[in-house]
């Protein structure tokens, strides 16, 4: 099989080392990871408000447990 | 999970700026770098082996060469159309040149991808990341030793796939020719 030349493998190396993303697409980037994990901390929050409200509820707890009775019969029937 | 958060929160501080560096080397692309970036922190933050992973660090970095070497397989399959396709990142100034040089890129970071995965990490690691074999073996948790055979292993099996792709378009451009 014939083969490249290293030094030209090498080189095109080098050219990707030298790449620098600008400062300011770096600073976006790391704001908007940031803005990302943050909200991903509140969604993940607020869905488990939520949850954490329905089972604490005797209402909604009564319904639920309703929901899951029809299912199970539906199934099973 | 609030732990996790604040352990991320202080990976973007440290090394953020390094993984987005890294993205935008192995996709040529500013903007993907920077969707690459966010769906990196996610993953982490989703991810259940980041918590028993003994390097953070490292993790991180591998999961952003996964993940950019797995947006390069994707963008073989679905090819951008002219209107889609961003200025990409190069040092080259005229547009031919860019475009040349551009291609060449692409070519080495496709046959980067195809590399197995320890070896891709460790060549990313040592050329176009530049760091020290030292450095990528405490990384990696190899010997100094281990690291250099895989690069070299590496490096000769870049040189087979890209020989391949050169007689191959030489071949091409000779049957252009006869025609």
């Amino acid at each position: 099989m014939s083969k490249i030349d290293e030094n030209k493998i090498h080189h095109r190396l080098k050219i990707l080392s030298q790449i620098e993303p600008s400062s300011e697409a770096t600073g976006r980037a790391i704001q908007q990871a940031r803005d990302t994990l943050i909200n991903e901390k509140s969604r993940h929050s607020a869905s488990t408000r939520i949850w954490r409200n329905i089972f604490k509820s005797p209402i909604t707890k009564l319904a639920a447990a309703a929901v899951l009775l029809i299912a199970v019969g539906y199934t099973v029937g | 999970m609030r732990d996790r958060q604040k352990e991320l929160l202080e990976l973007l501080d440290k090394s953020g700026a390094n993984l987005y560096a890294l993205l935008t080397r192995l996709t040529l692309r500013e903007d993907v770098a920077e969707e690459l970036m966010q769906e990196l922190f996610i993953k982490l933050s989703n991810s259940r082996h980041f918590d028993k992973a003994g390097n953070r660090q490292a993790y991180a970095r591998r999961a952003a060469i996964n993940l950019a070497f797995d947006w390069r397989r994707s963008q073989k399959r679905n090819p951008l159309r002219l209107d889609q396709v961003r200025e990409p990142a190069s040092n080259e100034s005229s547009p031919l040149g860019k475009l040349v040089r551009t291609e060449e890129l692409d070519e080495i970071l496709n046959a980067i991808g195809r590399l197995n995965r320890s070896s891709r990490e460790a060549l990313v690691m040592r050329y176009i990341q530049e760091e020290s074999y030292d450095y990528i073996a405490e990384q990696l948790d190899k010997t100094a030793h281990h690291v250099r055979a895989l690069c070299s292993r590496a490096l000769n099996r870049l040189r087979d796939v890209l020989g391949h792709n050169e007689r191959l378009s030489f071949e091409k451009e000779t049957r252009n020719v006869k025609n």
